[in-house]
């Protein structure tokens, strides 16, 4: 059996401290889920992602007094880095436009024909509104309201590109291949 | 639910993705630039390392990314011959700024974090000597038939600032200065060794 130190025994120890080695603790925790959101959010940018996930641990430990026990604190820090990313987009709304945006529907494959790093280049090919949906929902498990709220839309227009988000994955993932 | 479909090809990506070694120094430098964690220094922590880890200190402060005005030298140094140096010497790195310099949008924190994590990875290898950033004023001094003649001048070579490191041949200097931030910027970084004589 594993015993763990909570988050919350770990945030205490840093806010009593502030130093490295209780900060380190926390940051070998939680930075590999931080690492890889920012990696797939950024479409497989790692020098974005590294600058994505610096930042949400600046903004995390300013405010990490504040963080409330009745949430996981690696969502909390997941959310952070979704601001992150979506701030450095500045202008680019995560609504995708339904007008110029219809993805057709193609056959389905089986997951043994795609290799997990085509699928995050083809995640970078997707409009951010789609990738982003598709990543928080559909890798790392946050609800659609929860969706919805990091990314400034209506939980209906989180379902709805989640599907077509799903076609444009697939498209993008075929049109490597036909490449 | 997370994945919808076994044939969901989203269901190949991995949640936890290891991040690269140098994030971590670059996470810490920025909190420590900020002021929000201190280092717990070990006690028995070597005499020689404590000027290293002064001089990363004092990188809190360094570049801001300014561009200066004029083209950077041409003695670039991209694999250098390796000269046959004693263990141990000591190296000049020098960081140029030209019309390429591009902070590309990023903050003052953002960049002396940048700098400031490269400086205390090697400050940790003890091979980190002194890092200065310099100002824009330059006073030059140049010949003249009654002695030097002192010249302000406001523009003048792009020398931005330097380190000083400790290696063991010049390959290792110039290995040291690839990590470096600055390129990423578009800077140039000249590596030149330090004459002991």
């Amino acid at each position: 059996m594993t015993h763990h130190t909570s988050d919350v025994a770990l945030i205490a120890r840093f806010l009593e401290r502030r130093d490295d080695r209780a900060f380190g603790a926390l940051y070998r925790r939680h930075t590999p889920r931080m690492y890889g959101l920012a990696l797939r959010l950024t479409g497989g940018e790692e020098p974005d992602a590294h600058e994505v996930v610096q930042e949400a641990w600046v903004r995390a430990v300013r405010s990490l007094g504040a963080f409330r026990a009745e949430s996981r604190l690696s969502s909390w820090l997941c959310g952070i880095c979704a601001n992150v990313w979506r701030e450095r987009l500045r202008n680019i709304r995560m609504e995708v436009d339904l007008e110029a945006s219809q993805p057709s529907e193609p056959p389905p494959r089986s997951t043994l024909q795609y290799d997990p790093l085509d699928v995050t280049r083809a995640l970078g090919r997707l409009a951010p509104g789609y990738r982003a949906v598709l990543v928080l929902y559909g890798i790392y498990g946050y609800p659609h309201a929860q969706v919805a709220d990091l990314l400034g839309i209506s939980e209906g227009t989180s379902k709805s590109q989640l599907l077509r988000g799903r076609r444009a994955l697939r498209n993008a993932l075929e049109e490597r291949e036909e490449g | 639910m997370m994945k919808d479909s076994p044939n969901d090809p989203l269901g190949l990506l991995e949640a936890d993705v290891d991040p690269p070694e140098a994030l971590h120094d670059d996470v810490l430098a920025r909190l420590r630039a900020e002021g929000l964690v201190k280092i717990a220094r070990p006690p028995m922590w070597p005499a020689a390392a404590r000027p290293s880890l002064a001089a990363a200190a004092i990188l809190v402060a360094f570049f801001v990314g300014r561009a200066f005005p004029s083209s950077p030298p041409s003695e670039v140094a991209t694999g250098v011959e390796g000269t046959g140096l004693d263990e141990g010497s000591r190296f000049a790195l020098l960081l140029y700024e030209d019309a390429r310099f591009d902070p590309q949008g990023r903050s003052e924190s953002e960049l002396v974090g940048m700098y400031a994590g490269w400086a205390a990875g090697v400050a940790r290898s003890g091979a980190l000597e002194l890092g200065e950033k310099l100002g824009s004023e330059r006073l030059v001094l140049e010949p003249g038939e009654e002695g030097a003649t002192l010249t302000p001048s406001g523009a003048g070579d792009a020398l931005a600032g330097f380190f000083i490191v400790r290696a063991s041949n010049a390959d290792e200097a110039v290995a040291l200065a690839r990590d470096m931030p600055h390129h990423r910027l578009g800077g140039t970084v000249v590596v030149r060794p330090i004459d002991p004589t």
